[in-house]
């Protein structure tokens, strides 16, 4: 038990383990490819610099998510205050186009899921992406997103309403 | 015991994750059974979770999960 404990804490485990799901919050709540990217990076390097501090006073996932959902605000917000100097967004939109979101989000219905998820509220979306997408349990959730859990149980209610009507004819 | 559908509707988060008392599962269930209108919302619903995690999810394309794990000293 206490070695399961270990590994579960061995930083290539958790990058290994983590990494897609983080990117998929990231993304959520970023939309953008690169600074995703960004957020990912910098979540893990938090992660693994602080997995000392980590007394698994919680489950490790809400650890996590909770560090990936504050890199993403702090990216969504800097990038509202701090618009790119333009050659960083010509190299930024180069690498963009060559690789694009159609590579991530395959598919018609992919393609409208992510609309529909992205006109929810950042809050909503956030519960969403975590407990429909991601699996989390909403104790973990209301872990990750610090709010409680009846907060998190009416955003859910919020966003699939909200998807059920955009989305009605593909549930069918 | 019977619920009406705004009722239901109160309960559509717990239900959805199983943790509803048996009472409550109970008239839930049973208001499904007589109410078309929910039982068709209930199933959109549980059509809108089945959607995000079967579509919802998405992959870190393995060159930036790369050079990632690199910048953060894995590799």
């Amino acid at each position: 038990m206490h070695q399961q404990h270990e590994s579960r804490l061995e930083p290539g485990w958790l990058f290994d383990t983590f990494v897609d799901g983080v990117y998929t919050l990231a993304y959520r709540i970023v939309r953008d490819r690169n600074y995703a990217e960004d957020v990912v990076q910098e979540t893990f390097i938090k992660v693994i610099g602080s997995i000392g501090t980590y007394r698994g006073e919680g489950p490790i996932a809400a650890w996590i998510y909770r560090i990936a959902y504050r890199e993403s605000i702090t990216v969504t917000r800097r990038r509202i205050e701090e618009p790119l100097d333009p050659t960083e967004a010509m190299v930024r939109a180069d690498r963009a186009t060559k690789s694009v979101e159609d590579e991530v989000l395959c598919g018609e219905l992919a393609g409208l899921l992510d609309e529909a998820i992205g006109a929810l509220s950042e809050p909503v979306r956030a519960a969403f992406v975590l407990r429909d997408i991601e699996g989390l349990s909403t104790a973990e959730v209301a872990s990750a997103l610090n709010v409680s859990a009846s907060a998190v149980k009416m955003r859910l209610a919020r966003a699939r309403e909200s998807l059920r009507v955009q989305l009605e004819e593909y549930l069918t | 015991m019977t619920i009406e559908c705004d009722q239901l509707a109160d309960l559509l988060p717990e239900f959805f994750d199983g943790s509803l008392s048996e009472d409550q599962s109970d008239a839930a269930l049973d208001h499904l059974a007589n109410c078309n209108t929910c039982r068709l919302t209930v199933d959109e619903l549980e059509g809108v979770r089945n959607l995000a995690s079967e579509h919802g999810r998405l992959e870190l394309p393995s060159d930036a999960k790369q050079r990632i794990r690199r910048s953060v000293g894995l590799d």
